[in-house]
């Protein structure tokens, strides 16, 4: 066979246990099936029509030559092989095939006792590399591999896609990096692209990448071309600089660094384009810091976004994901995870880049946070549940009486007293809530070290019931598990304490049971109420997986809600709406998702959502949504799909419909075509952002043409970031996480 | 130069033939010449002009030792004295300095001490076994 | 109508479990659950229960009427697998453990649906972590692994993998 390869109709014909899996999109693979792990310890066999020994050890041989080891076979013309050192020569239509590697060359030196190989005029194949190619030297040491006048492509050999030819390419397996010099890049023997020097990673340690540009056409911006380079810096950090060219704007460049410590791993990207024509010639830039790591048993994360102005994301990035951000984090946290004790040290900013939004409604910044959290048992099963936090909130507004900034300390100790068994649980908590402030800038604000005591007392008690249940002869076991959560917080005038960070908490089946209604401490909501839920469970009883999960719930408030939240009126509904939700697998790949919340009192459908799924793991993924939320008056559906049409293409969509104002908020249609050998990818993306700033939603339409080399390792681009952020599930299926 | 010394050969019977200038020696037959050795179930000498030309030994197999550096076997085996050549043939196998060799025909010259060996054509080839840890220099091979 | 109180979980008889890979605060959540039931939680125990490729994935799913995103869904997935600690040879097949989770965002206040945003994440581990003592229950109920507490910690009986 042809260095190795063989077609999927090869493989499929030999005994299973030599079958290996073959990508959906390649029409077979590299591989000897014959050749097992090679076997240092075993002897050498070689064979031939005739032969001389001369004293001191060399071997002659002739005709039909073949020195076999397990996991390696050789065939040559003929052969010299010194038998003291294990070095050996072969000539004429020389084959090298190991379990790893095939090749033909005109002559080869190696060494039977230890992977050292020297190959001339030779084809080869690496399999775990899944590359092939000529040269006219090839020098192996180990891991470290040096071509020299030699071409390099992960083309399978029925096809000429694109080729790499360069003096000097080394590849380094241990690293997982390749180096090229003096190279040039040929698509079906077309030279396309000259660099004196390049590194590609060349197994998928990296994430899946591109040497070949990506390009996409915009309404406003025309035709806009980005070019990105490897630099492989050190083995812990590597870094793409991708020169970008935008036909009305200008020129400028992206480049993401990435490094990985022991402090933990993370990435610094930024972009930078100069003189933006259509921005009255600013400079448009965008810088971000991600991290993540754990040292012991703290946690680090980080997460700096900036941009130069609010529109840089409608300008110069697709998709509706990154174009309806309101506000980019600038975060860093700090926390300690004990057994007991949890402490967070954090500060978390933002840059607001919605035009449309007035100072006083900026979000506060917290600079910084300190929390102590923790549940330390005092006797027996009564515990204390600590929770203490301090917070400096700030915040710049041009507006005098907007600029309320100062401290915040807050303590919220609880008694608790949880008795958990298996059949279920009860735990009442007595709470006290002291909350003390020192703020500046409070001429609207009576008091300006306001203070505010209440206490609380809730009791939690739930059931776990179960029953085994035979439905068309499957085992399964259902729950019942009611659950009862009354509440009562006392009311305290809140008016003269400001709002840092206290908000609405999205209803839902799990709001009926929190205790405090609001998110943040600086509003502690009053309530009396029982909150009422029921979950049924139906467990496949042999995995144990859920199948199907029913809940319902209801809350009966004794009291009117008085504390609320941008001056709204007093809650003096005596029930909370029904919420219901239920959760359904209903094969092994598809799931069905719905809630709903009806409120009784005045006949309203409050929010309803459904969700249905499809994920094979693979290369399958279907998504539909519906969304309906009465007080925002947001009614919109969603579908998103990756469905493979054919062994190589498969289409792309993404169509969110806004059904209340009747128009289509993003259509994403794209076409994926992938081989052995490459991947293109053509997405158009039409959305609907306020491009402007005057609250009205401006039609933008981009078209996107990515092509990307299989196996050459790259960098995929804001393609590769938008459809993970689009289609759900994609990022688990078609991006390596990076772990 | 070649191992002098005269020859000794025994076996259980031996017959000769004057006019030809031909030895037989059948049964356990036992050549020695120097520290070389040959043992055959047949040895046929031949003396040409008085002295001995020629060797030629048949057994299941053969055995030919020198010392510790030579070890051959084959079906048959043939002592040229006039060209200094020892030429075993019929599943030849030599073991020189370590190294195996066998095939269909092993000729060793006992002047340069090169050793060549050859197929028959058919089936059988030359087969060289390079051991992965070379038993010449380590005396003990260590149990797995 | 046959339901009666749920039984102690079948994972008590493991006696002990080694946690391997996964976040924090997966782990809090499982060495709480595992612990209530007497399952010591350490580094030298014959089994080891194996946390891979966890992921939450963040998106926008729906913007309100001036194109701000209004509402965030997190999704989150990881596998699970028991091993023996000694071989590192799988008990059980590897299985997928994925949740989606749904919060309002609120353009005009960040702060708080951060907050709101770490509320939905810790009940999805909580969430999650229950999913997987359920699984694991199950797990070994069906391996009957490690013999009943009283006889002390005898050796565990070859076992048989599940074929997935």
């Amino acid at each position: 066979s042809d260095l190795g390869w063989m077609t999927r109709a090869e493989i499929e014909a030999l005994p299973p246990a030599q079958q290996v899996p073959i990508p959906a999109w390649c029409s077979g693979t590299y591989y000897n099936p014959e050749l097992a792990e090679p076997d240092p310890r075993a002897d050498t066999i070689i064979t031939a029509d005739r032969s001389r020994l001369v004293p001191g050890g060399l071997a002659e041989l002739l005709g039909d030559v073949r020195v076999e080891q397990p996991g390696r076979f050789l065939r040559a013309d003929r052969a010299e092989m010194d038998q003291d050192t294990g070095d050996f020569l072969l000539e004429g239509d020389v084959r090298a095939d190991t379990n790893l590697f095939s090749a033909r060359a005109a002559s080869m030196r190696g060494n039977t006792r230890h992977e050292t190989a020297q190959f001339r005029d030779v084809e080869y194949a690496m399999f775990d590399l899944h590359v092939r190619g000529g040269a006219g030297l090839i020098e192996q040491q180990q891991q470290l591999i040096h071509i020299t006048d030699g071409s390099y492509t992960t083309c399978p050999p029925d096809q000429r896609g694109w080729a790499l030819t360069a003096r000097q390419i080394e590849l380094d397996r241990d690293t997982g990096w390749g180096t090229a010099r003096n190279m040039t890049l040929r698509v079906r023997d077309v030279p396309v692209l000259y660099l004196p020097w390049i590194t590609f990673p060349i197994d998928d340690r990296r994430k899946s990448g591109l040497l070949f540009p990506s390009l996409s056409t915009g309404d406003d911006g025309g035709f806009d071309v980005a070019q990105p380079i490897y630099l492989n810096i050190h083995p812990q950090v590597d870094a793409i600089v991708a020169p970008r060219f935008i036909q009305n704007r200008g020129s400028g460049f992206d480049s993401e660094l990435r490094y990985l410590t022991s402090f933990g791993q993370g990435s610094i990207s930024s972009g930078w384009l100069f003189q933006d024509r259509e921005f009255d010639n600013e400079d448009r830039k965008i810088g971000r810091w991600a991290h993540r790591g754990q040292v012991r048993r703290w946690t680090l994360d980080a997460d700096v976004n900036y941009v130069s102005d609010d529109f840089y994301f409608k300008d110069l990035d697709a998709g509706l994901d990154v174009r309806s951000q309101t506000n980019l984090p600038r975060q860093g946290e700090a926390r300690y995870r004990g057994r007991t004790w949890t402490f967070l040290s954090r500060v978390q900013a933002w840059q607001t880049i919605d035009p449309l939004l007035p100072d006083q409604n900026k979000p506060y910044r917290r600079l910084p946070q300190l929390a102590l959290s923790g549940d330390p048992t005092i006797a027996g099963p009564l515990r204390l549940l600590w929770l203490s936090d301090f917070t400096r909130f700030d915040r710049e507004t041009d507006l005098p009486q907007d600029d309320i900034t100062g401290d915040r300390l807050h303590f919220a100790p609880a008694l608790s007293l949880p008795l958990h068994r298996s059949w279920g649980y009860i735990e009442p908590r007595v709470r006290a809530y002291h909350t003390r402030y020192n703020l500046q800038g409070v001429d609207t604000l009576p008091d300006s070290e306001p203070t505010r005591d209440l206490t609380g007392i809730s009791l939690d008690a739930g059931l776990f019931l179960e029953r085994p249940l035979v439905l068309n002869d499957t085992d399964w076991t259902q729950t019942l598990e009611p659950r009862l959560f009354y509440n009562r917080i006392e009311h305290k005038n809140q008016d003269d304490i400001p709002n840092f960070d206290a908000g609405e908490l999205t209803f839902g089946y799990n709001s009926l049971f929190r205790e405090n209604r609001f998110t943040g401490y600086d509003r502690i909501g009053d309530e009396e109420k029982l909150s009422m839920g029921l979950t049924s469970r139906f467990l496949d009883t042999t995995s144990g997986r859920e199948v199907l999960r029913l809940r319902a719930g209801q809350s009966l408030y004794f009291k009117d809600r008085r504390i609320q939240l941008d001056n709204r009126p007093v809650d003096t509904r005596e029930w909370s709406p029904v919420v219901a939700d239920g959760t359904w697998y209903f094969s092994r790949y598809w799931h069905l998702f719905g809630e709903t919340q009806w409120d009784r009192e005045n006949n309203r459908r409050e929010q309803n959502s459904l969700r249905l799924g499809y994920s094979d793991g693979e290369r399958r993924v279907f998504h539909a949504g519906y969304r309906y939320r009465a007080r925002e008056d947001i009614k919109q559906t969603e579908l998103a799909a990756i469905w493979p049409v054919h062994r190589h293409w498969s289409l792309i969509g993404r169509w969110l419909f806004d059904m209340e104002g009747e128009r289509s908020l993003e259509n994403l249609i794209g076409v994926e075509y992938r081989d052995c050998c490459w991947q293109l990818r053509l997405v158009s993306i039409r959305d609907l952002t306020d491009r402007d700033g005057d609250g009205t939603l401006d039609p933008d339409q981009t078209f996107q043409l990515q092509f990307q080399m299989i196996g050459l390792g790259g960098f995929g681009g804001r393609l590769e970031t938008l459809l993970e952020r689009s289609i759900p599930g994609y990022g688990r299926n078609y991006a390596n996480t990076i772990h | 130069a070649p191992p002098a010394g005269e020859i000794t050969v025994r076996a259980d019977q031996a017959t000769f033939r004057q006019q030809e200038g031909l030895g037989v020696y059948q049964g356990n037959a036992e050549l020695r010449q120097g520290n070389r050795q040959i043992n055959a179930d047949r040895i046929e000498l031949r003396l040409s002009d008085g002295a001995f030309s020629r060797a030629e030994a048949t057994g299941s197999p053969v055995r030919l030792r020198e010392g510790d550096i030579l070890d051959a076997r084959g079906q048959v085996l043939v002592y040229d004295v006039t060209s200094q050549t020892i030429t075993l043939t019929g599943d030849a196998y030599i073991r020189h300095e370590g190294r195996t060799f066998e095939g269909a025909r092993v000729v060793y010259d006992l002047g340069s001490r090169n050793v060549e060996a050859s197929g028959d054509g058919e089936g059988q080839r030359v087969r060289l076994v390079i051991p992965a840890q070379d038993t010449r220099e380590s005396t003990t091979t260590p149990e797995e | 109508c046959g339901f009666q109180l749920r039984g102690a979980p079948q994972y008590q008889q493991l006696e002990s479990l080694t946690l391997l890979g996964g976040s924090f605060d997966l782990h809090d959540g499982l060495i709480d659950a595992l612990e209530a039931s007497d399952v010591l939680v350490h580094d030298a125990s014959p089994h080891t229960l194996q946390i891979g490729s966890e992921r939450i994935d963040r998106r926008t799913v729906a913007v309100d009427s001036q194109g701000r995103a209004a509402e965030i869904e997190l999704r989150y997935t990881f596998t699970w697998q028991l091993l023996d600690s000694r071989t590192q040879s799988a008990i059980t097949p590897r299985r997928r453990i994925t949740l989606v989770r749904s919060f309002n965002y609120d353009p005009e206040n960040a702060t708080a649906s951060s907050d709101e945003d770490l509320y939905t994440r810790a009940d999805m581990h909580r969430d999650a972590t229950w999913q997987l003592l359920r699984q694991l229950d199950a797990a070994v109920r069906a391996l009957a692994i490690g013999e009943p507490a009283d006889q002390g910690p005898a050796q565990s009986p070859p076992l048989e993998t599940e074929q997935p």
